[in-house]
């Protein structure tokens, strides 16, 4: 079977009730989400809380999840984007205070070991997935990577990214669509598939 | 053309240019609501927003890769396990849920560098142990003897465990520019301990094989002669963990090749190789 569609049968069950598609869900995607709510909120313990957060919304959303809107990775991924750049934005409106960043600075026990993925050849995969993405991302003008790189990542509007970067809003706009557009054209290209194995 | 009908061309124009910001989700709150009501109803600017949705997607692959502890799965199933048993939400809802942060068991905290490498190296070891012991079962099924078979493969997974866990052990490998994928080559690692017999290589997206073919791997020396490593097949996208057994110790040989062989093998290549490279 197919891994979308393996995938979907996954959102199908939790959509009807049946917790335990959670097990398996998680297993394939949770190296990917936490990689990325780690790069957008840079601390492991806001990412881990996050991360659970994604899933419990997926559970929860699971009913809502449209076959026709894309596939899960996508739909996965937006969820968990949406509530990082929330968090990131509600940070940067409040400042973590100093003696909360030193707390989570101290040396703590070590309590469990890294999840195991259950699969070498999957984590190979997605390796050799992360480079050709890299050098697919690499081949954008230099203008264009950062606009989309500050909007996915950091959160900023069009607007925050036109003062931070001292550019006219209106450049910023049509940097963002071509270079959107053209990193879609590239991967559509190359045949990347959206899929975690 | 009515007054509505170009009204609806003009919002349908103004918010195609606004679908990779939406995308992005960086798109500001009035615009954005223009955008989420044009969507509704205009399937084109939905299938657009669905590519440019999938583009936004891959950047989640250039994040660094990051593992979660343990800890956050074994959290998330209990606290869903408790949501769903509570009173009046036999199904999923969509009503908010309180933060991890209440009444989840003690979390992990950030680690001190040295302590997440020594955790990750083992990590590493017992998925290697553990993650290829499915693949392993598959192929033993087809053996008959189980009792030898169980012991092979307890080897293997020491002599995997041991390589996948030392990044030095790993080598590209790519073929000529002619995947299943169109301007993407095949690919793979091989991973090899030169004092060793069994080495491990996973490949990705070799073009599909023939009806009655496998692939079959050569070991290479650096004299030009090749002695079989093994026949493998692929999966749909072309994909394949291979365990490899060699005549001779690794050190033996510089180089590698696959080639598109008959069923049972061939004594030397018969066919051009698609998947090739050094491994010293």
């Amino acid at each position: 079977m197919e891994r979308a569609e393996e995938d979907e049968q996954l959102i199908g069950r939790l959509a009807t009730g049946d917790t335990t598609a959670l097990d398996p869900l998680y297993d394939r995607y949770a190296g990917l989400v936490f990689a990325l709510v780690l790069r957008i909120l840079g601390d492991r313990q806001g990412a881990e809380d996050l991360l659970q957060e994604v899933f419990v919304r997926a559970w929860q959303r699971a009913g809502t999840y449209q076959q026709t809107r894309g596939r899960v990775t996508t739909w996965l991924l937006g969820i968990a984007h949406n509530l990082a750049i929330d968090e990131v934005r509600r940070r940067r409106r409040r400042p973590q205070g100093l003696a909360e960043r030193e707390a989570d600075d101290a040396d703590e026990p070590l309590l469990s070991l890294p999840a195991t993925d259950p699969d070498v050849a999957d984590q190979a995969w997605e390796r050799l997935r992360r480079t050709r993405i890299s050098a697919a991302l690499g081949q954008l003008p230099p203008a264009q990577r950062a606009i989309i790189e500050l909007a996915y990542f950091e959160g900023y509007t069009q607007s925050e990214i036109a003062a931070r970067l001292g550019e006219p809003l209106g450049t910023v706009k049509t940097r963002t669509r071509l270079g959107l557009r053209k990193l879609r054209d590239m991967l559509q290209d190359q045949g990347l598939e959206l899929e975690v194995d | 053309m009515n007054e509505n009908d170009t009204t609806n061309t003009q919002i349908h124009a103004t918010v195609a240019e606004l679908l990779p910001e939406y995308a992005l989700g960086t798109l500001a709150a009035p615009d954005e609501h223009v955008v989420s009501a044009h969507l509704a109803d205009c399937l084109a600017c939905q299938r657009e927003l669905e590519e440019l949705r999938e583009a936004a997607s891959f950047l989640a692959f250039a994040a660094p890769p990051a593992t979660p502890s343990s800890a956050v799965k074994s959290a998330l199933l209990a606290r869903v396990e408790r949501l769903a048993a509570a009173p009046a939400s036999g199904t999923p809802a969509l009503a908010a849920v309180p933060r991890s942060s209440a009444g989840t068991p003690a979390r992990p905290r950030r680690w001190r560098t040295w302590r997440y490498a020594l955790a990750a190296v083992a990590a590493v070891a017992l998925l290697a142990l553990g993650g290829w012991n499915i693949a392993l079962q598959r192929q033993l099924r087809d053996q008959q003897q189980q009792a030898q078979a169980q012991a092979t493969q307890a080897a293997d997974q020491a002599t995997i465990a041991r390589l996948v866990a030392n990044p030095a052990a790993a080598h590209t490998v790519f073929g000529p520019v002619t995947g299943q994928y169109g301007s993407l080559p095949p690919a793979g690692y091989v991973y090899i301990d030169p004092n060793s017999t069994t080495a491990v290589m996973l490949t990705y997206w070799l073009p599909h094989l023939a009806p009655n073919t496998r692939y079959q791997l050569w070991l290479i020396t650096p004299g030009g002669a090749r002695d079989s490593g093994g026949l493998f097949t692929v999966d749909a996208r072309g994909n394949a963990s291979v365990v490899i057994h060699a005549p001779a110790p690794f050190s033996k040989y510089n180089a590698i090749g696959v080639t598109a062989e008959p069923y049972d093998g061939s004594p030397q290549p018969t066919t051009p190789r698609v998947l090739g490279g050094t491994i010293q």
